[in-house]
């Protein structure tokens, strides 16, 4: 089914609507799920909240891209799932690669001298992703948005694993760079 | 395993919350398979035929190699030559085979056709990958906008080596003139020097499951010195607060870092899963020592 027709589905408060969106976005939400969370039960649990939650978001929203809507949410439900957890044991799976790799974006302290709200650095995140080569900035978010392994992410573009990584070490230097810059602290 | 410090981890997370409001435009744009073919990126003449043009090369090399045979003129004998027994020291007189004879003549016939292929796979690598980002002094790696490909071309070095001689750490360092730590994790250190056309102090070292090589000189070369004679795909420049350092990375794994710190040439090098976050964080843990 189009994604238009869904949306329709959900504007007419139709159960369908949920239905189809496992059909269409179900496999897609949980491969997010599971790259964060790296358990069945929680990524299943986490893709059916997803659909509660677009149940909830729409109306009154009527999203662009359904799928990345969707995925959205399902990211968000997952990396709050995965905080709660944390405390009782860090995951496995690639959050904790990730995490650690992430980290050497946090510009350092001494250089900056406030903090900024989440929606700045949301923004100048948006901001630094335009201003990379699109091949880098597809690598990027594949690796910090979806959380996909290197080689998925070789694969999936064609590139040698170690292309991929070099690309991500630039990456994390250039947004570090960035954030300094701007002034941002984490 | 996860070496993050609490407050980092709780900084990245919130850089990673924060992607959350990535435009979709471009979470969409990464949903495209192989999309760096559609970015107007060049996939070059040799890029795609580079490996059949190579043999093609090599073959009518070695022909004129032979043809030619009579016409050349001995070489000298070159003891050095032989094998060391450790992979990076054989490395390093491979291509100058300047030993006698007609199989040597081959070698080296072979070692002159290996180089130019080598010379046209650099000259087929992507360049706009090492374009400049800054170069301004801060802190951390900086990659520049350094020509690292004519870099790597000049910097190049096949040294020819008369004796390597194994010692232990504490004889290496007195020979070295310098006390270095091994990363702290590091296992099956093994210590030797090089003597030939230079003097090279070597360390083999195991971190984790990848070897290290790390290789330093007094003599006057600012030059790589690893020995490392790959098809070197991916080469960049950074710059950090211990001055200018250079990458090259091959596509089976191999890597080599090498930079000039005060009166030493260094190197950094791995025979497998090179990454430039590997060779980074082993250049700034020597880097660091070399400048205290």
């Amino acid at each position: 089914m189009e994604d238009t027709a869904i949306i329709e589905l959900y504007w007419n408060r139709d159960e369908r609507a949920i239905e189809e969106s496992q059909k269409s976005y179900g496999k897609y939400c949980h491969t997010i799920a599971w790259n964060v969370l790296y358990s069945q039960e929680d990524a299943d649990e986490c893709v059916n909240d997803t659909w509660l939650r677009a149940w909830g978001t729409i109306p009154p929203t009527r999203p662009n891209r359904l799928g990345i809507f969707l995925g959205t949410i399902t990211r968000n439900l997952a990396l709050d799932r995965w905080k709660g957890s944390r405390r009782l044991k860090r995951g496995s799976g690639e959050m904790p690669v990730v995490l650690d790799e992430i980290a050497e974006c946090v510009p350092d302290k001494n250089t900056t001298e406030d903090a900024v709200e989440a929606a700045e650095l949301q923004r100048q995140i948006n901001a630094f992703l335009h201003e990379l080569p699109e091949r880098d900035c597809n690598i990027f978010l594949r690796r910090y948005w979806y959380m996909e392994e290197y080689n998925e992410i070789a694969d999936r573009y064609s590139l040698n694993l170690n292309t991929v990584k070099s690309s991500l070490f630039r990456s994390r230097n250039k947004l570090k760079d960035y954030l300094e810059k701007e002034g941002i602290t984490v | 395993m996860s070496r993050l410090t609490e407050e980092k981890e709780e900084q990245a997370i919130r850089i990673l919350e924060a992607m959350s409001g990535v435009d979709e435009e471009l979470l969409a744009r990464s949903e495209r398979k192989a999309p760096a073919k559609q970015s107007g990126k060049v996939v070059s003449f040799w890029h795609k035929y580079g490996k059949a043009m190579a043999a093609c090369a090599c073959l009518a090399v070695l022909g004129t190699a032979f043809w030619g045979i009579g016409n050349l003129s001995k070489s000298s004998d070159n003891a050095a030559a032989e094998p060391h027994g450790m992979a990076l020291v054989a490395q390093d007189t491979a291509p100058k085979a300047e030993t006698s004879g007609p199989e040597s003549v081959q070698e080296a016939a072979a070692a002159d056709a290996a180089e130019e292929v080598e010379e046209e796979t650099w000259s087929s690598t992507e360049g706009g990958e090492t374009a400049g980002v800054t170069t301004e002094e801060d802190q951390g790696p900086r990659e520049t906008s350094g020509a690292t490909k004519e870099a790597f071309e000049d910097k190049r070095n096949y040294l020819n080596y008369a004796s390597v001689k194994a010692m232990d750490r504490t004889a290496w360092e007195n020979a070295a003139g310098i006390s270095l730590e091994l990363p702290a994790d590091a296992q099956d250190a093994e210590y030797s020097v090089l003597d030939g056309d230079i003097t090279v102090y070597q360390v083999h070292y195991l971190l984790g499951a990848d070897t290290y090589s790390m290789r330093m000189t007094k003599d006057p070369t600012d030059s790589d010195i690893s020995g490392m004679v790959y098809d070197w795909n991916d080469y960049c420049e950074f710059i950090d607060e211990y001055g200018t350092y250079y990458f090259a990375l091959a596509d089976a794994g191999q890597g080599v870092c090498f930079w000039q710190q005060g009166e030493y040439t260094c190197t950094v090098a791995m025979n497998q899963h090179a990454t430039m976050q590997a060779l980074t964080e082993a250049r700034q843990h020597f880097a660091k020592q070399l400048a205290e």
